[in-house]
């Protein structure tokens, strides 16, 4: 009979603890460049040239039915394939969790287009053309009127995303990053994989505190910013 | 090395050739599901005491642990697990004698049950509490007003939440490779990994995908279409 020790599980969730700043790392920056392309791409979407919204329409329809894992091997075989090919550019030296970022974006571009659409529509017109007709220009208007309802109204879906990143990051082991699942792995190879189940068991004790502690966060989070919006919306009237 | 667009021709029938195993996970996969999900969300409907608690429990473990995990979990505790069962309960059976795919079917069912029972529920908490009232009042049993009126209202509901449930697991099916099933995917990894043309095999992989998702949401869509003339007509 195989037992779980408790020592082990104990050495594997503190040797791989460290890596989760290689976690953090990608979900960062995926998450802003990201954001950055998805915001470009609702753009496009709503833009009145018929050929820009096809485009972006079906960049989304592409990425939104491709699994993460084709992805991450397309970018990760394919860029550098291109771009040697291309340009005689050599990307081989580059880290890892550069192509995980890359691909991350990708993803994200697309369903974050969705979200940042429909935060937009959730925010009256009317308040856009008031902004303007006294006197805020398009970009002032969208800044200080138009953004700060936009991220109230899409924090729930922001932390959907993080959520998803975290947990659809740990695929990047198959192109041998080292996360925290990476690192367990890896670890657990160098011992035969003889004590695959108390890395499981680590593996969970890292993961499940902190996604079930983001979702907690971000439902306190929303509840609070919609206090907020209710008071305002009071006072005024 | 440049992209050669020759071999991606010639590679993409024999990877088109593992399609239906992809097909059958997918299928056996939202099957089981369904079944288990929707007797979840049911349970936690009627919040019946400890086993609600646990269901709870076993939902947010799953969906607070990676898919590649959970996977992991199954690969190196299945077997050994089934051993031991075997052992106990003295059945002569080689344990691994039985295929890879069985495996992946419960790996993923593990995740996709948590998400339809979350939409099931939701679809359940849309009917109005009198349904289930007069139901019962005009002499019905729980079964009868359970399958003839409240579940039909509550899968048009949790409809299109169910066909994005379906995409997605079309999509992680392709995690069935690490189980060394050997679908879509997994054919994908061993044609490219032979002669290193990863990037070419992946490409057909990624056609396939698209023109397969695509169809699956047009059919979603079509069924959507029909239920919902059925609903305006009971109304």
């Amino acid at each position: 009979m195989r037992t779980i020790n408790l020592s082990r599980i104990l050495e594997y969730f503190l040797k791989s603890l460290p890596n989760l700043r290689v976690t953090l790392t990608y979900v960062f920056f995926s998450l802003i460049l990201g954001f950055a392309l998805g915001g470009l791409i609702a753009k496009g979407r709503m833009s009145r040239n018929k050929a820009i919204s096809a485009l972006a329409q079906g960049y989304v329809t592409l990425v939104r039915s491709t699994p993460s894992i084709i992805l991450l091997f397309l970018v990760f075989y394919g860029l550098s394939a291109v771009t040697t090919g291309a340009f005689n550019i050599f990307l081989n030296s580059l880290p890892t969790v550069v192509f995980v970022i890359i691909t991350f974006t990708i993803n994200i571009g697309a369903s974050s287009s969705e979200i940042i659409r429909s935060a937009y529509n959730s925010v009256s017109k009317g308040q856009l053309e008031a902004a303007l007709s006294v006197g805020m220009t398009q970009l002032q208007a969208f800044n200080h009127v138009l953004l700060p309802q936009m991220f109230r109204n899409s924090i729930p879906n922001i932390g959907n995303t993080i959520i998803f990143l975290i947990k659809e990051g740990a695929l990047a082991y198959v192109i041998g990053l080292r996360d925290v699942l990476g690192q367990a792995y890896f670890l657990s190879a160098l011992d035969m994989n003889a004590y695959a189940l108390d890395m499981c068991v680590a593996l969970t004790l890292i993961y499940w505190p902190i996604t079930a502690g983001l979702e907690k966060l971000f439902s306190v989070l929303e509840k609070k910013l919609e206090y907020k919006h209710v008071v305002v919306l009071e006072q005024k009237t | 090395m440049n992209v050669d667009w020759k071999f991606v021709i010639e590679a993409f029938p024999q990877v088109l050739a593992y399609l239906p195993v992809t097909i059958e996970l997918t299928v056996v996969a939202m099957t089981i599901s369904l079944i288990i999900g929707t007797i979840f969300a049911y349970i936690n409907f009627k919040k019946v005491k400890v086993a609600s608690q646990i269901i709870r429990t076993y939902m947010s473990l799953i969906r607070g642990t990676p898919i590649v995990l959970q996977i992991f979990v199954i690969f190196h505790f299945g077997p050994y697990l089934l051993t031991e069962m075997f052992q106990k309960l003295n059945i002569q059976a080689d344990v691994y004698s039985i295929k890879p795919i069985y495996y992946a079917f419960l790996a993923l069912s593990l995740s996709t049950t948590v998400s339809i029972a979350e939409a099931v529920r939701a679809g359940l908490e849309s009917i109005d509490k009198g349904q289930f009232e007069s139901g019962l009042s005009v002499g019905m049993t729980e079964g009868q007003v359970l399958f003839n009126v409240v579940f039909p209202q509550a899968f048009t509901t949790a409809w299109p939440v169910l066909g994005n449930i379906l995409v997605g697991l079309i999509k992680s099916s392709s995690l069935a490779f690490m189980l060394s099933v050997v679908e879509i995917t997994g054919y994908a990894r061993i044609l490219g990994g032979g002669v290193l043309r990863y990037f070419e095999s992946y490409i057909c992989v990624f056609f396939i995908y698209i023109v397969v998702i695509k169809i699956t949401e047009l059919i979603m869509k079509k069924l959507e279409e029909t239920k919902l003339v059925y609903r305006r007509r009971q109304c």
